[in-house]
């Protein structure tokens, strides 16, 4: 292939048009949550009441309103409603003026330009004459 | 632009020379930095003590400022020990070059499928290692391979599980690789892992618990992709002991493979017994990546600054084109383990050039190039 940095290039231009997407293992939420910088989450029982305007939410025959019932199946065993609350936020400092705040334009603009730098410096130092690497392995 | 990198590196030599003329001038600190393995050992205590006391403290700042600003530059150090310096095998290079892919995938939203893709194109270089080291060291590579075949199985099914798991193993190889090496050489490597036994080993039993922040800052720019690093470190809804623990070894980890790959193995590769100049460094890069040296070092600052400044979607980038280096980096490691030489490729060497000193011996350092 006679220009691999350009080829290469274009490869990375396709992901930095395409790089919207969470790539870290462990999720994230987008900047309007308010949970978006919760670092723990805990399982919370939902309160009698609380767990009421839940059940009334889903059933429609509209029974599940009666507070003194949530929670209670009809076997006699108590089912408990949990509800993921966030326990602990991470204190944020600096301004959100980041590249990757707004829309994905500036942030692609800018990798853009790094690598068609790159690759036009990789194409330049290409037509340098060639100096033989001369290698040898030391031991120690 | 090559011109302009020489007359850095030459200031920035001159600011070095200035300053270890000064701390020369103190008798006790003199042999620390005259002596080889003295320094070494200096060099690894003060890596365990900045990252143990940057885990406690700031450990989501550590996270940010590691990737940021080492992030780059430690893939190539690792690159260039594993890769362009000595010889990897084909289809280690091979399952990198396809691991680039796979995060070029990852980015545009492959989700599970990339991390089981990485899974496998990691197993694969670790497994042909231990394949072709069958009839040097065969229990060794047995073992190996009785380890990767359950191994994969149950990062098929827990591939999010298993990307934690292999970036703590990333981070402990990195570790052993420069154990191997130094070892190998001679020098010393007790400060690092008597450090990292320690502190590990404390935090996780609690002893350090008082010292770790109750507050953790992040900088708002990146905090998306820093609280969902952080919170990978640990078990799925932990307690809060729980949470602080893991992270702080989480962190800790990655400050130290950092400083093993950028820091602590260039000083034991290095030919001569005296450090190199920054000017020295820099032609040693040029010869070592020859027409994509200067391209790279282009790269290298542009990526720095996109990192610091370019929020949650520069580390996301970052991270998902790193992960090739994993499985390479692990290869290499196998390949130590197995018996590999330690052995460097160094460009433009004689072959009659005088070996690595296998001791230290006590040298001057080179101040007195600036007299």
């Amino acid at each position: 292939m006679r220009y691999p940095s350009l080829v290469g290039a274009f490869f990375c231009l396709l992901i930095a048009r395409s790089a919207s997407a969470h790539t870290s293992v462990g999720g994230g939420g987008s900047p309007s949550d308010p949970d978006a910088d919760c670092l723990r989450w805990e399982a919370v029982p939902l309160s009698a009441a609380d767990a009421a305007v839940a059940d009334g939410g889903v059933d429609a025959s509209g029974d599940a309103g009666d507070a003194a019932d949530a929670g209670a199946s009809d076997a006699g065993t108590t089912t408990v409603t949990l509800k993921l609350r966030c326990v602990e936020h991470a204190t944020m400092f600096g301004c959100a003026c980041a590249l990757g705040a707004g829309p994905a334009q500036p942030m692609s603009a800018a990798a853009s330009a790094l690598v068609v730098a790159v690759a036009l410096l990789a194409a330049a130092s290409r037509r340098r004459p060639k100096r033989r690497r001369r290698s040898v392995e030391v031991t120690p | 632009m090559t011109a302009a990198a020489f007359a850095a590196a030459g200031a920035a030599d001159r600011v070095r020379n200035a300053v270890l003329r000064q701390v020369c001038a103190l008798r006790a600190l003199r042999p620390v930095l005259v002596d080889r393995g003295r320094r070494l050992a200096a060099m690894q205590a003060v890596a365990v003590l900045s990252a143990a006391f940057l885990a406690l403290r700031a450990p989501l700042v550590s996270l940010w400022l590691g990737a940021a600003v080492f992030g780059v530059p430690h893939l190539l150090a690792g690159v260039r020990a594993v890769a362009v310096r000595r010889r990897s095998s084909r289809v280690a290079l091979v399952c990198a070059v396809l691991g680039l892919g796979v995060g070029a995938a990852q980015i545009a939203g492959a989700g599970d499928s990339a991390l089981r893709a990485f899974v496998l194109l990691f197993a694969t270089a670790l497994g042909w290692e231990a394949l072709t080291a069958a009839r040097r060291r065969p229990w060794a590579a047995l073992a190996l391979l009785a380890a990767i075949v359950p191994g994969v199985a149950a990062a098929w099914t827990a591939p999010r599980l298993a990307v934690v798991v292999l970036a703590h193993l990333h981070g402990l190889g990195a570790l052993l690789y420069f154990g191997i090496t130094a070892r190998g050489r001679r020098l010393p490597v007790w400060p690092l892992f008597a450090g990292v036994a320690v502190v590990t080993v404390a935090a996780i039993g609690g002893l350090l618990d008082g010292l770790m922040a109750s507050t953790l800052y992040a900088p708002r720019s990146a905090s998306g992709s820093i609280v969902a690093e952080a919170i990978t470190a640990g078990l799925p809804h932990p307690t809060a002991v729980v949470f602080h623990r893991a992270l702080f070894v989480y962190a800790f980890g990655q400050s130290l493979h950092f400083a093993a790959w950028l820091r602590l193995l260039p000083d034991v590769e290095r030919i001569s017994p005296t450090p190199k100049t920054f000017r020295r460094a820099l032609a040693d890069f040029r010869a070592d990546f020859c027409r994509f040296a200067t391209p790279l070092l282009v790269l290298t600052v542009a990526a720095i600054l996109l990192l610091l400044l370019g929020g949650g979607r520069a580390r996301e980038t970052y991270f998902a084109l790193s992960y090739f280096h994993v499985g390479l980096e692990g290869a290499a490691l196998a390949g130590l383990v197995f018996g590999g030489s330690t052995a460097v490729l160094v460009p433009g060497a004689k072959r009659a050039t005088r070996p690595l000193p296998v001791s230290a011996s006590p040298v001057r350092v080179d101040v007195e190039a600036a007299a």
